[in-house]
């Protein structure tokens, strides 16, 4: 790994699609135009997302989530 | 409806003559031999894994059909957020073109690993959660963790969610898996190929299923069944031969779930049918002999049923499970006293053609930690069925009395109960998924059975990008802005394992084929260039 990665940044990656797979790639017959990565993520991916101490994390915000609703609560 | 039993291209037994006899008995439940290997053939998991091989192979070039998404959780009302990170959850949506849906598509969908850190979970003294011991415990790892747990600081939520009154407590992790690869407080997780610099080799990590958890002592139970561990060697093996690390912390696994209804055990309904086009029954029907009562789902605006595919794109709807007794689940919200879903009729029984019998996974070989003694089934001999419990006979030659008929939902690393479509998203995804044991029993030769599903599969594959090509699909047919229609708003709960209320279009935001962002719900759209 060159850099380190930043928030959200794909760490571990199951597809690294081949140029062969991005040139044949079309819809109906229209041949469509690729450039970069063509999606962020892709299924099988190990996403970092360091979030610090006391920050309101996505496991804490689905924690709330369930504790709200057994409560009757609800989203903003 | 075509017969049951064909969908999946097993042979039927050959038809008796109708005058000559005999005549075999066609209910399921309780039916003849011929039938139940019929059942049995049907219901194997290595059927969906080798389908979704097939699928995977032949579906290379539609991969254009994936749409990667981050979701930014909303906090419940009275909560703010702090820190400068969204609580954001990092997945991919990928569309199916499916022959046998005639206006679209079959989304499947998958919640990436790390989305969810325990390094970001503390006790009540603000200890961070990382493994503190680990022992082995037949087929499970009992795994303490650190903090101070008692009856008044049980584990926190999502763990562990004490309800009021006589509902059932939430335990939304159960069942997920979990992998030992964050060393230290917001670190990057490590991979297979990480390196330990003081040692010169590789970290590995172990890959298990939270089976259950002790909340008041901060123990999770994983599951050894299944596990899957990154050696040394960055090989993948399971199961795994190792435990996972004291002192480290756990993120997720890879979540799947699908909308198609194999996944969801929803029937079709055609509008073409309705339409005149097409000859078949107009509402799906399900044989009395597979009727179960089931849960069923109502999608409302504000109270109103509304059960339309098509709504505003921004309107937010809600998600009722309507459950009836004895089989509730622990997440149904309450309902008004005057709707549809206190209404006995519609509460304890299931509606025809809705729910049938699936997703069970027929566990074998395994202990229930909770309660040793319980009769389990072994996989020694023929597969046994665990969904139901007997007492013993009361006497010598009477047969053992059936107490209760359950849902096991038992979920196994790689033995969960998937779909084609997730197993053919994991294919492509390079995880080859090891070969569930419940080999068909064919009733024709499985090489002639799996050429023929090579064909079938290619002349599918090119039918239904026909289909899609004539009927086209409409910004609103696509993620996000199709997850609250009635068949993807149970499955969005699944893979983000949230309360369906807090699935909201606005959270969504959409990475482009360029992998640029993109927020629907303030009017962004893809790069069309």
């Amino acid at each position: 790994m060159s850099s380190t990665p930043g928030f959200g940044d794909i760490i571990q990656t199951r597809v690294d699609l081949s140029e062969d797979q991005l040139t044949k790639r079309e819809f109906g017959r229209s041949p469509v135009k690729l450039s970069g990565n063509p999606s962020r993520y892709h299924a099988g991916d190990t996403v970092n997302l360091p979030f610090g101490s006391g920050e309101t994390s996505t496991i804490s915000a689905m924690g709330d989530a369930w504790a709200a609703t057994v409560t009757g609560g609800s989203p903003e | 409806m075509a017969p049951r039993g064909n969908s999946f291209g097993f042979k039927e037994p050959r038809k008796s003559n109708s005058k000559l006899g005999p005549f075999p008995i066609v209910g399921e439940f309780g039916g003849s031999i011929p039938d139940s290997l019929y059942s049995s053939n049907k219901e194997a998991s290595w059927n969906r894994w080798r389908r979704g091989y097939e699928l995977a192979t032949s579906n290379l070039s539609y991969a254009a059909f994936e749409y990667p998404f981050s979701y930014n959780i909303p906090l419940p009302s009275g909560t703010t957020q702090s820190g400068e990170n969204p609580p954001v959850m990092a997945g991919i949506i990928r569309g199916f073109p499916t022959k046998n849906k005639e206006l679209g598509m079959h989304w499947c969908g998958s919640v990436l690993a790390g989305s969810l850190r325990f390094d970001n979970l503390v006790d009540q003294n603000d200890v961070d959660l990382s493994i503190a011991s680990v022992t082995e415990s037949g087929h499970f790892w009992r795994v303490q963790l650190a903090g101070t747990w008692d009856a008044n600081n049980p584990l926190p939520p999502p763990l562990f969610i004490e309800t009021p009154g006589d509902q059932p407590n939430l335990t939304p992790l159960n069942g997920d898996v979990l992998e030992d690869r964050v060393l230290t407080q917001a670190d990057i997780p490590i991979t297979k190929e990480t390196i330990d610099p003081n040692t010169g080799i590789r970290y590995g990590y172990t890959a298990a299923v939270l089976d259950s958890i002790e909340p008041y002592n901060g123990v999770l139970i994983l599951r050894k069944q299944g596990s899957v561990e990154a050696t040394f060697d960055s090989v993948l093996i399971t199961p795994a031969q190792r435990a996972p690390q004291v002192g480290r912390f756990f993120i997720n696994g890879s979540k799947y779930a699908c909308s198609c209804q194999d996944f969801t055990r929803r029937q079709y309904f055609y509008v073409s049918t309705f339409l005149g086009r097409r000859k078949s029954p107009t509402f799906p029907l399900t044989k009395c002999a597979t009727l179960k009562p089931g849960r069923y789902e109502v999608t409302t605006t504000a109270g109103e049923i509304d059960e339309r595919i098509m709504q505003k794109a921004l309107q937010d709807r809600a998600l009722t499970i309507v459950a009836p007794s004895g089989y509730e689940l622990p997440y149904n919200q309450s309902v008004n006293s005057k709707d549809v879903n206190n209404i006995p009729s519609n509460t304890n029984r299931d509606f025809p053609g809705v729910f049938s019998d699936f997703g069970n996974v027929y566990t074998r070989g395994t202990d229930i930690p909770s309660d040793p003694n319980a009769p389990v089934p072994r996989s020694e001999g023929m597969v046994k069925y665990g969904d139901y419990d007997t007492i013993p006979p009361a006497a010598a030659g009477q047969p053992n009395q059936l107490i209760q008929v359950q849902d096991t939902w038992s979920h196994l690393l790689d033995e969960y109960r998937y779909c084609k479509h997730i197993y053919a998203m994991k294919y492509t995804d390079d995880l080859f998924p090891p070969e569930p044991s419940d080999f068909p029993a064919f009733t024709t030769e499985q090489v002639a059975w799996e050429q023929r599903l090579v064909d079938e599969t290619e002349r599918d594959q090119r039918k239904a990008f026909d289909n899609i090509t004539t009927y086209g699909l409409s910004y609103m047919d696509v993620p996000p802005l199709n997850v609250q229609s009635p068949i993807m708003i149970s499955m969005m709960q699944k893979m983000l394992n949230i309360p369906a209320s807090f699935i909201k279009i606005e959270g969504f935001t959409m990475y482009d084929k360029n992998g640029n962002a993109y927020v629907p719900a303030s009017g962004g759209r893809p790069s069309n260039v």
